[in-house]
């Protein structure tokens, strides 16, 4: 009766579509650099950025189902943190104070600006986490809690303009890891490798935990939560810990946008973007990691591609483009709830299953038979 | 049932009452250590009432709950689940639907389950073969890679089964276990359910009499909140207000 499963092999058919996925963008990516122009480079570096971003927010929407539609502000919250730092390594010009506050006094040392970029997001959603999970907030409620967070957390940076420029934003030392000094800017091609290496180890972190008993509980909170706490298990601890991983992910995702951009201002901690976030993984596909890389590659470069597009055309004709993104994004929400690759592994997993169960019958019919 | 067995839940003089509505009314019951107690009686007769507040999901107006001489009366369900050790399969398959066969059952297994445990974990030969146990248990084992939502409604009611046994409770109860499978689903249920007796503590409440007469070998039998008869099953067939209020339609 087992022996059919103990002899099959377990062969690359036996793989999840995902992974060829997942292969074909890392190869896209690597052999990108020999086909494009160095204006695109610089476009797919943002991008890459963008899909480290995206990652952090799929640990938390897709696999552990709570939908934060703030999740710029710790993006944004790590991106300021190298914003201040380069900005008062360089003297800016508009810098108004003389030394750095005491909270900011790491900021000093290249080394300490990048910790404080993964710490500071990750105090930000301890500390929000601790408050909304140990009250039991869930749903739409976290939503529009994190939504009116991103919100304040927009106007705070304008607000403080001694620390961020206001509204003009900070000019920062592009292509570095984590000099602020302009000297030691790297070529865009080595830049670009350096974020395609930081995208495949956040890909792999998230793997890892995806993979894990607690991806596996993350995943029980999502589809039955209620249940789990029958099982003895306390949700609010998973929570809380995987609000935080995500933060200090996305944390990196905005220090390595800033650094790809050369600036920072208040839009990268908005609404905006973490709407825009949202969307890429809702077009992707939520809760396997490569709806989250494929969304944000194929909307924001077909967003490059169409805004040069549209330029070229006319100068009246260039805003539409985002009429036809907008468009296109609807009929994908629409037409595919599940998104592009969630859409791709549920076929794949029907189709398994239903395989399985005529195999699984023919047996059955064979034992009776035999009988 | 000998008296020098252990009594595992005990419940004295139980009642409850719903503005105004009498659920319950003085019902005292004894579930002994490693027995198959299966609770029958028409709709409205308390049964499930009465499982709601052995979990403590509802509170008795009076009357008192022992588990294992400890009195539990009007503690929380999260505590009884974890410190008392009662587990519960509710009505309807309550699983985690997109989510594997397999991996519904990983997330069930005793002892695994605080955030500590769960960041330092791996795979032991022990919890592989008990998850292994289980699955052929519910008779899953070769639907493990599939998605619980893929599973018919029998498979399901299985699976949770399962993953109420994966707690390794001292007390199961089962609230009408069968409800919505075939005759062969139903059969195949009971098989499994008289593996588990012995093991653990059982309570079946089922109104599928062809079930009961498969499993039974002790009954209870409930009557407009009233405890009516207690007995073995031939013992309960053959007493006359049972048979006038709940056999009488077989």
């Amino acid at each position: 009766m087992h022996g059919f499963m103990k002899n099959r092999k377990i062969g690359w058919r036996q793989l999840p579509a995902n992974r060829y996925i997942d292969f074909c963008v890392l190869l896209f990516l690597v052999i990108f650099p020999l086909f494009r122009n160095t204006y695109w480079i610089y476009v797919m570096t943002g991008i890459m950025a963008y899909m480290i971003f995206a990652l952090s927010l799929d640990l938390l929407w897709g696999y552990t189902g709570l939908m934060s539609m703030g999740h710029s502000v710790l993006f944004g919250a790590g991106g300021y943190m190298i914003g201040i730092a380069s900005a008062y390594a360089n003297q800016a010009d508009w810098i108004k104070f003389d030394e750095l506050p005491w909270f900011l006094a790491p900021l000093q040392s290249e080394a300490g600006a990048f910790l404080m970029a993964i710490l500071v997001p990750a105090l930000i959603s301890l500390f929000i986490g601790f408050f909304m999970f140990s009250g039991k907030i869930k749903g739409v409620f976290f939503s529009l809690i994190t939504l009116a967070l991103s919100g304040v957390a927009e106007l705070f940076v304008i607000n403080q303009s001694d620390y961020t420029h206001g509204n003009s934003g900070i000019t920062v030392v592009s292509r570095t890891v984590l000099s602020n000094n302009r000297d030691d800017t790297m070529p865009d091609i080595s830049f670009y490798f350096v974020v395609l290496a930081f995208l495949a180890g956040a890909y792999l972190i998230c793997s890892l935990i995806a993979r894990s008993r607690v991806g596996k509980v993350l995943q029980a909170v999502r589809e039955n939560e209620d249940r789990l706490t029958f099982f003895g298990f306390k949700p609010a601890a998973f929570k809380l810990m995987i609000y935080t991983i995500s933060g200090m992910i996305a944390g990196v995702a905005g220090v390595l946008y800033v650094r790809s951009q050369g600036s920072i201002s208040s839009s990268s901690v908005g609404i905006s973007l973490a709407t825009l976030v949202l969307v890429w993984v809702a077009v992707g596909g939520r809760g396997n990691l490569t709806g989250a890389l494929v969304g944000t590659l194929v909307l924001q470069a077909a967003q490059t591609q169409l805004n040069s597009v549209f330029s070229g055309i006319s100068s009246e004709f260039a805003q539409y483009w985002q009429l036809v993104l907008g468009i296109i994004i609807l009929l994908i929400v629409f037409l595919i709830p599940k998104g592009i690759v969630g859409t791709i592994l549920e076929v794949q997993q029907k189709n398994r299953d239903r395989r399985r169960k005529e195999r699984i019958l023919k047996l059955e019919e064979e034992s009776h038979g035999r009988k | 049932m000998e008296e020098s067995r252990k009594v595992l839940l005990e419940t004295q003089h139980l009642s409850v009452e719903f503005n105004g509505f009498q659920a319950l009314t003085d019902v005292s019951i004894k579930i002994y250590s490693g027995e198959l107690r299966v609770i029958i009686g028409p709709n409205g007769a308390g049964k499930t009432t009465f499982m709601d507040l052995v979990t403590g999901k509802t509170a008795p107006t009076s009357g008192k709950i022992f588990f294992e001489g400890h009195n539990i009366t009007g503690k929380s369900t999260a505590e009884i689940t974890r410190n008392y050790r009662i587990g519960r399969k509710f009505q309807g398959p309550n699983v985690f639907d997109n989510m594997t066969v397999e991996e519904n059952i990983q997330i069930a297994v005793e002892g695994y389950n605080s955030l500590f445990q769960c960041v330092f974990f791996h795979r032991t030969e022990k919890f592989r073969q008990r998850v292994e146990e289980i699955l052929k248990l519910i008779d899953l084992y070769e639907y493990r890679h599939f998605m619980a939502s893929d599973l018919s409604h029998g498979q399901r009611q299985w699976l949770e089964i399962g993953m109420v046994v994966a707690q390794n409770p001292k007390l199961i109860i089962l609230d009408e276990p069968t409800a919505g499978m075939t005759a062969d689903e139903t059969y195949k249920t009971g098989e499994m359910i008289k593996k588990l007796k012995g093991d653990h503590t059982l309570i079946v409440v089922e109104h599928d009499m062809d079930f009961v007469r498969q499993v039974a070998e002790y009954v209870t039998v409930l009557n407009y909140g009233r405890l009516l008869a207690e007995g073995t099953l031939e013992e309960v067939q053959n007493n006359k207000d049972v048979v006038a209020v709940y056999l009488k339609e077989d």
